[in-house]
């Protein structure tokens, strides 16, 4: 579908065929009283006058309706591009000393990334947004399948590299969830709205320690529901590969669950933490020095048992939280 | 009336010094103190006067002389028909080779535009440049210590009961003025979008317009052309709303404005600013603004209360005025 497709359309057809773009119209106060005549001699006819008071000139409406019906179709396109892996090739730190590394991270995969606040964390995070090019402080490179990619790509919002999860993040519209996820899968065109929907809503509530219905406002959710619901709908309805945890609360989330989700929809994980069970959950982890990569440790088998015990220590402490809420004197911790 | 006489001018003062240099020229202006040497800029950077180095041997201050007798009586032709008062030059020296951005930085209030400046800037002086920044605002800009505690010279214009587009349009010459006197190789205005309907961007000079994600997702469809005439949209407050948010209200922004650059940034750790500021650098170079023209007209009234008028009632409404139409759904 072209603009001249739907420029040459009468306003009848286009409200059958095409709702979507009379809707869209309609939002800059468009009225169309004829309707057999074209789209075009309909915006032909406008006023100088009318013009000003909607606000936008000519040019710029078609400008504008070109891109709304881009971006109908792009977001399929925007699925076709298919991000197995973003290698990142090493710059420098701070002092200008090179990092010496690539390192690929590849899709379906978990990377911690540990270091101290003011480390250098956001910088890594914010570099492979940008998809640099030796083009920001640090001197890294990113290629995206092994390829530099296309740098017009920055600006393009169905091909954002990063979606993030952090704690700081709440869910501030006025709307129920299933309403709300509904117009987030709407803006992403997917087909079956009401499938995907419910999907994510009973993902979320698998995720989350207490259950909810679509129908509860977004406002009133607990901070570990908000959380389940935001990586539920990531993980089912984000258009972008890699996805960054910064630093998760892990009460009322089922972290590992919720990670697993994540790998399984083919995302890039990437998650800044220093609570030793979430790093070591992960296949590696980046050590963040002084602005720069310090070192890229493998999870060895060693951890991965540690691991273990460590959960065992964590469902300790959260019996022990339950018993406190439950009015109990915590007499032993046994 | 002014502005006519003066482009007269310039297009008669270009035709006569395309036989001699810019160095000649500036010899010539030094000398006789005629024009202003932001006056010169434009002659000459206009494109009708070749730029060479200053100081050409084979001009003697016998031709100088000449030169100084043609322009003083093309200027007395003019100043005899049109009233205008020849400019005497501030005394200032023209720095060869430097050149000044205008950036247009517009948003609705609180929405990081005083923020994002402020780490967008920092990044520019990391690279050695200066920048100055002109606030526009209304009643109340308490700004300019936050500016001047990282050397940012700024200028702040309060527009009180005026439209603040018009104030701000009003005002953008002198505000350029002010920032090639001062050298800087970056200007940014800043100017609050009281009302959805502003309009501050000029053709030719880069435009950036902040708006940030808590304004609710409905936002990006009830701002006009500050929001649909932006060469960049920056959203801001991306790291306290949830990504589906942001999502969606990306995907608004854009069906607002569909070949802006959009830019997500953190006015308050800076996340984004490096990027933004690549970005600025591309901006081009603005001369003058003379003759330059908005993007989008400007909201317009003229009817008897903005001349003051506080009564209410239909004898009262003189001028550009519109009805609503209430009657319309009972027929």
């Amino acid at each position: 579908m072209t603009l001249e497709t739907i420029i040459n359309k009468d306003i009848a057809s286009l409200e059958k065929e095409s709702p979507a773009v009379v809707d869209y119209l309609k939002q800059y106060g468009l009225q169309f009283h004829n309707k057999e005549q074209t789209l075009g001699t309909h915006l032909q006819l406008l006023t100088e006058e009318t013009l000003e008071d909607m606000g936008i000139d000519h040019k710029q409406l078609l400008i504008n309706l070109e891109g709304f019906i881009r971006q109908q179709e792009g977001s399929t396109i925007g699925e076709k591009y298919n991000v197995k892996s973003i290698t990142l090739i090493g710059g420098h730190d701070k002092n200008g000393t090179p990092e010496n590394i690539t390192i690929t991270l590849h899709a379906g995969t978990i990377t911690s990334i540990v270091g101290p606040t003011g480390s250098g964390k956001s910088r890594l995070l914010g570099d492979i947004e940008w998809m640099a090019q030796a083009d920001t402080p640090t001197g890294r490179k990113i290629l995206v399948n092994g390829d530099v990619p296309d740098v017009e790509l920055r600006f393009s919002l169905e091909h954002k590299l990063v979606a993030q999860l952090s704690q700081n993040m709440n869910f501030v519209i006025d709307a129920t969830a299933e309403e709300f996820i509904t117009m987030h899968a709407e803006s992403r065109m997917v087909q079956n709205t009401k499938k995907i929907v419910a999907d994510i809503i009973r993902q979320a509530n698998l995720l989350a320690g207490e259950g909810f219905d679509g129908d509860t406002p977004l406002t009133s959710l607990s901070g570990g529901q908000s959380r389940a619901l935001m990586i539920a709908d990531t993980a089912f309805l984000s258009t972008s590969p890699v996805v960054l945890i910064d630093e998760i609360e892990n009460a009322g989330i089922d972290q590992k669950n919720a990670l697993q989700l994540l790998v399984k929809k083919e995302k890039i994980v990437l998650m800044a933490t220093h609570d030793p069970i979430l790093a070591l959950m992960a296949e590696q982890r980046l050590v963040i020095k002084n602005g720069g990569i310090h070192k890229i440790i493998t999870t060895s088998e060693q951890e991965k048992l540690n691991l273990e015990e460590l959960e065992r220590i964590d469902n300790k402490i959260l019996s022990l939280r339950n018993r406190l809420r439950n009015g109990e004197i915590i007499d032993n911790i046994e | 009336m002014y502005s006519f006489a003066r482009k007269r001018f310039l297009i008669a003062a270009s035709f006569l010094l395309k036989s001699i240099s810019y160095g000649e020229l500036l010899y010539v202006c030094q000398i006789y103190n005629m024009f202003s040497y932001i006056e010169l800029r434009s002659i000459c950077l206009s494109g009708t006067v070749n730029i060479l180095p200053k100081g050409n041997k084979n001009y003697t201050s016998h031709t100088a002389n000449k030169h100084k007798h043609q322009l003083f009586s093309t200027i007395q032709v003019w100043h005899n028909n049109s009233n205008i008062s020849i400019i005497k030059s501030p005394g200032n020296q023209l720095k060869q080779g430097v050149s000044m951005k205008l950036i247009t930085v517009s948003g609705p209030p609180s929405s990081g535009k005083t923020s994002i400046l402020l780490k967008v800037i920092r990044e520019l002086q990391r690279g050695g440049k200066q920048a100055g920044v002109i606030k526009f605002d209304c009643l109340y800009a308490n700004e300019a210590e936050q500016f001047n505690k990282i050397n940012i010279p700024v200028k702040i214009g309060l527009s009180g009961n005026l439209c603040p587009d018009h104030f701000f349009v009003s005002n953008i010459q002198d505000g350029l003025n002010w920032g090639l006197e001062e050298g800087f190789d970056y200007l940014f205005t800043e100017s609050a979008g009281l009302c959805n309907r502003c309009s501050p961007h000029i053709k030719q000079v880069l435009a950036v317009c902040v708006i940030d994600n808590l304004m609710g997702l409905d936002t990006p469809r009830k701002i006009g052309p500050m929001l649909r005439m932006a060469d960049i949209v920056v959203i801001t407050k991306s790291d306290i709303v949830s990504q589906a948010e942001r999502e969606v209200f990306a995907f608004r922004v854009r069906q607002a404005n569909a070949k802006a650059k959009l830019m997500f940034v953190n006015g308050i750790n800076g996340q984004g600013a490096y990027e933004l500021s690549m970005l600025i650098q591309q901006a081009t170079e603005t001369v003058t603004l003379e003759e330059a023209k908005l993007r989008f007209s400007m909201p317009a009234t003229l009817c008897s209360y903005c001349l003051g008028e506080t009564k209410i009632g239909t004898d009262y409404q003189v001028g550009n005025f519109k009805k609503m139409n209430f009657s319309e759904d009972k027929k």
